[in-house]
């Protein structure tokens, strides 16, 4: 069979496959976004009470290869607490807290080197400190960290594939059993890849323009 | 008239400036001049409050803060824009477009209609035809009087320029010059740092020389052709007397 014939012939499984991988990304992109934002406020706002446990947590989840925190939370701990969770359920939990760690470095980085002549500059004019947050401070932090968010999505999307690893009927599970219905691994696989290039690859060069387009010069003289 | 009264500012243990008082009232024009590094732009926004000084008094009008601040008499609120300050490195927001960067100080207090002089304004300084941009889109010199238009639209009582020509080519830097003392007769009050000892020389009311962080000399405009101190002596055998 050829790409395209693989492609008709397991439309429908391929469809469910994919649905459930962009279910995955639709729970785990907003969870980790907010999440991530609180905890690199909290991380800057309240150094010491905070700071130490979430760079802990960010280490933690950094260090840990994603299958491993996957097969962890869903053997070991299930057991421990007795307890049975869909692996959809586990696999966004994993990666929220991955993504959760990804975002949280990003927003504390992008708080500490904020400008904050800027700020000074709001002041001056007479904005309100309300005004200063949501006219200069939040655009400004908005620009700076939207092409680092687009990275760390493309490192979730592509992290998802692990769920196949606990039984989570994603893309990457749908291809191995048709592989091993029809055993053309080349094609499948190929086929795979294209589709994960080319929607990463999108969300790369998406996140190259907005980081060439929001690079300012903040060496003002 | 805004004073600030022995106002001290150290940082990390270092005092940048020492017990310093000045006073400009409204239509006057005070220059500051020293060496660089004397404490010209620390003393500068200290006294705009974007800075708080470790210790003095800052008097705006019948407004008075004594420093250092209790928390309970905190609040600047309503302090700025009646007092503001162009700054040597201009801050303009890098996100805003020029056009915005003039205007939304004011929108943001409730202005609804764009400053009658607004035109003339950017016509004068040549800022027109680059509304539509980016700051890291203009040059040094266009971004200095963007900086100098933002803070003239806020009418304030009291505006202080910290070098404000020292990115200026001599045509902009007369044009800036002139407009300064036309905004002293409209009855701003200027403080202004600068290293143009023949404007400090001609339209100054009060000159101030400072180094080190302290006032070691000021008076009148006649302390530049006759100085007192050895010190400033010095200073000014070293500066050209330009216009």
């Amino acid at each position: 069979m050829s790409v395209i014939e693989i492609l008709t012939a397991y439309r429908t499984q391929l469809g469910e496959g994919l649905r459930v991988t962009l279910l995955l990304c639709a729970f785990v992109y907003p969870l980790g976004i907010v999440l991530g934002a609180l905890v690199g406020i909290a991380r800057f706002r309240w150094r010491r009470l905070a700071g130490i446990p979430g760079l802990a947590f960010s280490l933690l989840m950094s260090s840990t290869p994603v299958i491993v925190l996957l097969f962890w939370l869903h053997y070991p701990l299930q057991y421990m607490l007795q307890i049975v969770v869909d692996p959809f359920i586990t696999s966004v939990v994993a990666l929220t807290a991955i993504m959760t760690a990804i975002v949280s470095d990003q927003v504390r980085t992008t708080l500490v080197d904020f400008p904050l002549q800027y700020s000074v500059a709001a002041r001056i004019c007479g904005l309100t400190p309300r005004q200063t947050v949501f006219k200069i401070q939040l655009p400004i932090i908005a620009r700076q960290i939207l092409p680092q968010l687009l990275f760390a999505m493309v490192i979730v999307l592509q992290m998802t594939l692990f769920a196949s690893m606990i039984g989570v009927t994603e893309l990457f599970r749908v291809a191995q059993r048709i592989n091993s219905d029809i055993y053309q691994p080349v094609e499948i696989y190929s086929a795979l890849a294209v589709f994960f290039i080319g929607v990463c690859a999108a969300m790369n060069i998406m996140a190259y323009w907005l980081k060439s387009r929001f690079k300012w010069s903040f060496s003002e003289a | 008239m805004l004073a600030g009264i022995a106002i001290s500012k150290s940082i990390g243990g270092k005092e940048i400036l020492s017990k310093v008082s000045v006073a400009v009232d409204r239509g006057q024009i005070v220059s500051l001049i020293g060496p660089s590094g004397c404490g010209k732009s620390t003393l500068l926004r200290n006294l705009s409050l974007a800075e708080h000084p470790t210790s003095g008094q800052v008097t705006l009008d019948d407004i008075r803060f004594e420093f250092p601040m209790s928390m309970r008499t905190k609040s600047l609120n309503g302090i700025h824009p009646g007092v503001t300050l162009v700054f040597q490195q201009f801050h303009l927001w890098p996100h805003l477009r020029v056009r915005e960067n003039l205007l939304m100080p004011l929108s943001l207090s409730g202005s609804v209609e764009i400053p009658a002089d607004f035109d003339d304004l950017t016509t004068y300084f040549e800022i027109d035809t680059l509304l539509g941009r980016h700051p890291h889109e203009l040059s040094v010199g266009q971004k200095q009087r963007v900086a100098f238009i933002r803070a003239v639209l806020l009418r304030p009582r009291y505006l202080l320029l910290d070098e404000i020509t020292s990115a200026l080519d001599v045509q902009h830097t007369g044009k800036m010059l002139a407009y300064i003392k036309k905004l002293a007769v409209g009855g701003t009050g200027i403080l202004l740092a600068t290293h143009l000892i023949g404007f400090a020389a001609s339209a100054s009311s009060r000159v101030l020389f400072m180094d080190q962080g302290k006032v070691v000399e000021e008076g009148d405009q006649n302390i530049l052709k006759a100085p007192k101190t050895e010190v400033l002596s010095r200073f000014l055998s070293f500066m050209d007397h330009d216009a």
